[in-house]
């Protein structure tokens, strides 16, 4: 029984992703009836870059609906979408990447497939991490805001012209069964699914490569990534700065630097690959190390917490 | 031989519980695959009726003779709602039914919405193809489809939407409110616009259904090739 539990925790985070995409996109009457849900659910947001428009989808696109309110010509700003952006933001930041987006789990899975010469940074990648920066002002906020028709109303940008959690979710499932979309797809519905099948081959090789240099919601996320309620916390004593973390770490965060860097998906590799146990994910269940710390005496028990400077890392004093 | 019994046990409970975890998730989708449906209630597959229309090698007039697998009463009773059996409203209030059809030989309808980029931008050459030919036994008709709330009112935010985006575009031929006869007939299973079809004056439905937005060259074409269908 043990066993199971085990195994269970070791892939907690696969599991929770699965899991959490199976009941967010498992609207199954919607594939088979080549439609998409219309019920009540769909006034809520997921957290995560789920399409609307996705056959099995319960809820929306925060960022869809973002550009659906800034495009439409009766408002200009949606305090509900920002808020929940916000309010995601600080409590989790980019854990929503790592644990709850179900196109995040799409390229967790691609980078598991082999091949000859994976890559830790596509080049550029220092420049590359700001395009997401880009994308997030140019195609989700400005061009849905101030390229207007005929009645002035906008596009949804990102939605139409880049998105290729859209493309896989709601855009090839509907064409594959609905005739009449099938007609009506012409050169941009192609252009989308190049951009899919580029971000698909090149997650094979590279971990994650539209999360990191193409994703608005990751962008947004991570700006609350240094002062989310979920943090992780790097115990100086226990850091010996052996940059075990960094390699680990499939995003290449100097995490013994920056353990709350905006490109950090909070995926866990690093606490798992620390040898001396130094990074802590807070808010944890580990009240006894934090009580110890702040009250700076060494505890007669576990002396090695104590704060005085007297306790040595082996617990003598 | 303790450690192989272990072993074992272990394999035995990761299978079950990996087992739970998939009936667990299948029993979630199947609960909540009947949820909230939004289905058009009772109208036929507007894509079928023309398919089936149209499979009969374009012949106006065989249309009543199709086999309509949908398992409904459709297109043969009189009583049933259809294009040639309806009653609706247009977009200033005016009372509208099946003889609208009358006026016309050949009638395109386009179904478009006040929300879609796409349908907006095609209305300009709509326009055009419809002033040209006025008097030649052809017209469009459009119909709005987000008119409608959800509890079958007319909106009247959208119709006056709707009345700016024609005036603007020019495209200021009949342009309908979608009626509970209309959704039956099939305005209720249309999926995406803008969608247009063909009827003739008895409201029967002839031709090809087009989805998408097209050009005015490419309009012009499709409408020459129907008229020519016709006779």
């Amino acid at each position: 029984m043990g066993n199971v539990f085990f195994w269970v925790i070791k892939r907690l985070r696969m599991l929770v992703q699965i899991c959490f995409t199976a009941l967010s996109n498992g609207y199954v009457a919607g594939f088979t009836g080549a439609d998409i849900y219309t019920g009540p659910g769909k006034n809520f947001c997921l957290p995560g870059l789920s399409c609307y428009s996705c056959p099995g989808a319960f809820g929306a696109c925060p960022i869809g609906s973002l550009q659906a309110v800034l495009g439409s010509r009766d408002y200009r700003f949606s305090f509900y979408i920002v808020g929940f952006l916000m309010a995601v933001g600080a409590l989790w930041g980019r854990f929503v990447c790592g644990w709850l987006c179900p196109f995040g789990l799409v390229q967790d899975l691609l980078y598991k497939i082999p091949f000859v010469r994976k890559m830790r940074l596509l080049p550029g990648d220092r420049w590359l991490r700001y395009l997401k920066y880009i994308i997030l002002v140019g195609f989700v906020i400005v061009l849905p805001m101030t390229v207007l028709d005929i009645i002035g109303q906008g596009s949804p940008w990102f939605c139409k012209y880049i998105c290729p959690s859209g493309t896989l979710m709601a855009g090839i499932p509907l064409v594959m069964l609905d005739e009449n979309l099938r007609a009506a797809a012409g050169w941009l519905f192609l252009w989308k699914v190049a951009v899919l099948i580029v971000l698909v081959l090149l997650s094979v090789v590279v971990y994650r490569p539209f999360c990191r240099y193409l994703c608005p919601l990751g962008a947004v996320y991570g700006l609350f990534n240094p002062i989310s309620l979920y943090q992780f916390r790097i115990d100086e004593q226990k850091c010996t700065k052996c940059g075990a973390c960094q390699k680990a770490c499939k995003l290449d965060i100097a995490v013994w630097e920056k353990p709350n860097s905006m490109e950090c998906i909070r995926c866990g590799d690093c606490r798992k690959a620390c040898p001396h146990g130094a990074i802590q994910a807070v808010p944890s269940l580990r009240k006894m190390k934090k009580k110890h710390q702040r009250t700076g005496l060494s505890c007669q028990s576990c002396k090695k917490y104590g704060t005085d400077g007297k306790g040595e890392k082996d617990g003598t004093i | 031989m303790k450690g192989k019994s272990v072993m074992v046990n272990g394999r035995k409970w990761r299978i079950a519980a990996a087992g739970a975890v998939l009936v667990l998730v299948m029993g979630a989708l199947a609960a909540c695959g009947g949820d909230g449906v939004d289905s058009s209630s009772g109208g036929s597959s507007l894509g079928q009726q023309v398919n089936q229309a149209a499979g009969d090698d374009g012949a106006a007039d065989s249309g009543h003779d199709q086999d309509q697998s949908t398992g409904q009463d459709g297109g043969m009773n009189e009583s049933q709602p259809s294009f040639s059996n309806f009653k609706a409203a247009d977009i200033d209030g005016n009372e509208v039914d099946q003889s609208i059809f009358a006026n016309s030989g050949l009638t395109m309808v386009n179904v478009w919405g006040t929300f879609c980029g796409p349908c907006i931008k095609e209305m300009p050459e709509l326009g055009e193809i419809s002033k040209e030919y006025d008097g030649k036994d052809f017209q469009i008709v459009g119909i709005v489809v987000d008119s409608l709330n959800q509890d079958m009112s007319v909106s009247k935010d959208i119709v006056d939407t709707a009345k700016d985006i024609i005036d603007k575009t020019k495209a200021d031929y009949l342009h309908l409110i979608p009626s509970e006869d209309l959704l039956y007939a099939g305005i209720g299973s249309v999926r995406t616009i803008p969608f247009t079809f063909f009827v003739d004056k008895n409201g029967e439905i002839v031709g090809k259904t087009i989805s998408g937005a097209k050009s005015k060259s490419a309009w012009e074409k499709i409408i020459k090739k129907q008229i020519e269908d016709m006779k």
